[in-house]
């Protein structure tokens, strides 16, 4: 994840090396175009000039406009004329139209290309997409991620300081770091603006900081149809030890550097599964064990009342997740909204295929945690292998995920550890108990504790009796339960734990039948 | 490089035969082109070397034209068309070259200078309303066709009479190339924001 420093550090690098196409990928312009002059700062013997469509050719570095033309081929033809005059002189263009393919344009920056590795110049290209391959293998690349939350803290500290004369501070530097967590994510404009309406308030206290929250919601929520999650408590999932053993390794590649290795970032998993064994709390915990926000895509919210208008919805907030990223996108029941078959099945087939390109297309640092209750409707496509990185079957716990589970929601709700015998009884009891059923019976136990107003857990036949009067799910629909199973089975791995007959030799998870 | 052929008897001569075959290819130098002082010739050669140069300038503009109309041939995207635009500016450049010349009178260069400037805004004025008009009847979604004709306004040929040119018409000095060390800058030389209250 290169922040402003170590993006400036690499893009300096490329510079002395004199890379003759240095592509840095941004949302953020201005900021880029800081970076750029930072590094640039460091390297001053070189010529820099920057263009943009707004204001022509400038000298970058003391920002003096030394051609109104805006033209992006006039400026390419200077480009031309001065890389054959005089070697190391590097050109920065922003907002350069229509490169992310074979046009003319990009055509025409990849001649000049050409041109300046003759004569040691350089072309830097500032632009929100990636550009055309054929360009792009010409140089190296760079991406700016949004700023950090230490970055964040530190431009909160500068406007704040500019404000202390005519504005009342209550924020010490703690209230700062907060407030720079919570604003991460933003771009840097969005941040300042933020603070900036805040400021004109003529004060600024601790209780602002929520505000920030609701303002950061408003920013992603208008402009995208993803929900923010907040993560409070500490999310612990009993049992899925296969899924929590493969999560590791995608954890592992999601804060790998974007471009550092040939693998891209993981695309997700999809988890299918009987209800309420954990889908749902995975992907929450996933999103709090690897400190990135979570964001909700509501399919069934996506399917519009228009011609087009899913399309455009899904669109938008597929982007805002790119925007967001890098986090996690939890879509659930994935299905509701890209069932074929049912009611307007030529918008939800282009749903499917709308969403299968970015999953196969998109770079950005975006895990899906996809969760589908109803599999016969899941259109098949989006099963076939390489979609998701992996599918995972969320079974019922089994004897070892139980007794977890169980010790687990006893010591959150009760403060209590269950003694072995009792604990060994109620894991008999459970047998057919989701992870829901567990945790609800555990915390009508201790309402029932509260309300008789003792800490002391009944007696251990009164908790069996708690135990034994639910039905489960899975005995009062069985046959969704089979259903699901013989579906899962040899589609699916099991997210649970390897059964006796799996061979831990090979090292990894192997795909075992479901039985 | 100089042709032996262009060099005449007199110093007048040597200007026509230049002109004449600067006329057919303008990229050919001018250098060796002898001074003129107002007083070494008769009011009459004056006029006569004066329309000489005119009509040297008046074929390289027609070439010009016809490239010009042909612009529009089988180009791809209104970025290629900007492109195409700058590629006509050599021979802008090198017409106001010609009417820079030292070796001319001031009074020559004066009046040359002001024809070459007024005819490439008339051919930029019209070249824009034209394209307009065809624009306006064609079936280019209308955002196509106010991008083209941006773009046709953005490339405008007017600019090419502020370049010093090369002998190929080419810009000689791109940009002014700050030599050495600039003046200091700050880290964060930003518009730094502020309230208003
Ligand atoms: N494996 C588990 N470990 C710990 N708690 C669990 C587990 N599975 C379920 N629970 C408890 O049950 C609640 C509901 O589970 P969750 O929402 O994750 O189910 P789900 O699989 O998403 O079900 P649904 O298909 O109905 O959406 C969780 O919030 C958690 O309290
Ligand atoms: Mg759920």
């Amino acid at each position: 994840m290169p922040d402003f420093n170590q993006t400036r550090t690499i893009l300096g690098s490329y510079l002395s090396a004199r890379v003759p196409l240095i592509v840095i990928r941004t949302i953020e312009t201005d900021r880029a175009m800081d970076v750029v002059r930072s590094a640039a700062a460091d390297l001053r013997s070189l010529g820099y000039y920057e263009h943009s469509r707004t204001e022509g050719l400038k000298d970058l570095l003391n920002g003096q406009v030394v051609e109104d033309d805006t033209s992006l081929a006039g400026a390419l033809e200077n480009a031309r004329v001065t890389f054959k005059a005089r070697s190391n002189v590097n050109f920065v263009f922003t907002d350069v139209e229509d490169i992310d393919q074979e046009t003319s344009t990009s055509r025409h920056l990849a001649e000049m290309v050409r041109l300046a590795e003759r004569n040691s110049g350089s072309i830097i290209l500032v632009v929100a997409k990636p550009v055309w391959s054929g360009l792009g293998r010409l140089g190296m690349s760079v991406s700016l991620d949004l700023p950090t939350t230490e970055e964040m803290a530190q431009r909160l500290a500068e406007i704040i300081d500019e404000h202390a004369q005519i504005v009342r501070i209550e924020w010490q530097h703690s209230d700062v770091r907060r407030a720079a967590e919570i604003l991460t994510g933003m771009t840097e404009l969005e941040a300042v603006n933020v603070l900036m309406t805040l400021l004109t308030k003529r004060q600024l206290l601790v209780s602002d900081i929520p505000v920030l929250s609701e303002y950061k919601d408003n920013i992603f929520g208008e402009l995208s149809g993803l929900e923010r999650i907040h993560l409070r408590e500490n999310y612990r999932v009993g049992g899925l030890r296969q899924l929590q053993q493969w999560l590791k390794r995608s954890e592992f590649r999601m804060k790998e550097e974007l471009g550092s290795s040939p693998v891209p970032p993981p695309k997700g998993v999809l988890l299918v599964g009987i209800p309420g064994c954990g889908k749902s709390l995975s992907a929450k915990a996933i999103a709090h064990n690897w400190h990135l926000p979570l964001y909700r895509l509501d399919m069934a919210g996506i399917l519009g009342m228009y011609v087009g208008q899913s399309e455009s919805q899904l669109r938008e907030a597929l982007e805002a997740a790119e925007r967001v990223a890098p986090c996690v996108l939890w879509i659930d029941e994935i299905e509701k909204a890209l069932a074929t078959g049912l009611g307007d099945s030529g918008t939800s087939k282009r749903l499917v295929g709308q969403f299968l390109f970015w999953l196969q297309e998109s770079i950005a640092k975006v895990f899906i945690v996809a969760t589908a209750n109803d599999v016969a409707s899941l259109p098949p496509e989006l099963l076939r292998k390489g979609r998701f990185d992996e599918m995972f079957f969320v079974d019922l716990p089994d004897r070892n995920d139980r007794e977890e589970i169980l010790r687990m929601y006893f010591q959150k709700y009760t403060d209590t550890d269950i003694s072995p015998v009792l604990g060994a009884e109620l894991v008999d009891l459970t047998e057919g108990f989701s992870g829901s059923d567990i945790d609800a019976t555990v915390r009508d136990i201790a309402v029932s504790m509260r309300i008789k107003g003792t800490a002391m857990l009944p007696p251990d036949a009164e908790v069996r009796d708690w135990f034994a009067d639910v039905v489960p799910y899975s005995r009062s629909n069985p046959e969704d339960v089979s259903a699901i199973r013989a579906w899962a089975q040899g589609r699916c791995l099991v997210a649970g734990s390897p059964s006796a007959d799996f061979d831990p030799g090979i090292g990894g998870i192997r795909r075992r039948l479901i039985v | 490089m100089t042709s032996n052929n262009l060099l005449g008897a007199s110093p007048y001569e040597t200007w026509v035969r230049t002109l004449k075959a600067w006329s057919q290819d303008p990229t050919i130098s001018l250098e060796h082109l002898p001074a003129l002082q107002d007083d070494t010739y008769s009011p009459d050669t004056a006029n006569r070397l004066l329309h000489a140069i005119i009509d040297a300038m008046s074929a390289v503009n027609e070439r010009w034209l016809a490239d010009l109309g042909r612009i529009f041939d089988n180009y791809r995207d209104p970025y290629e068309l900007g492109r195409r635009l700058v590629q006509l500016r050599p021979a802008i450049a090198r017409s106001m070259q010609l009417a820079s010349h030292p070796s001319l009178p001031q009074t020559f260069r004066d009046a040359l200078q002001s024809s070459v400037r007024s005819t490439i805004e008339r051919n930029q004025r019209e070249f824009e309303e034209s394209f307009e008009t065809t624009l306006r009847h064609s079936d280019l979604p209308k955002s196509t066709r106010e991008q083209l004709l941006r773009t046709v306004r953005e490339n405008s040929f007017v600019r090419a009479l502020n370049h010093e040119a090369k002998q190929t018409g080419e810009r000689l000095v791109a940009v002014a190339l700050p030599e050495g060390v600039h003046d200091p800058v700050e880290r964060q030389p930003r518009h730094q924001r502020r309230i208003i209250l």
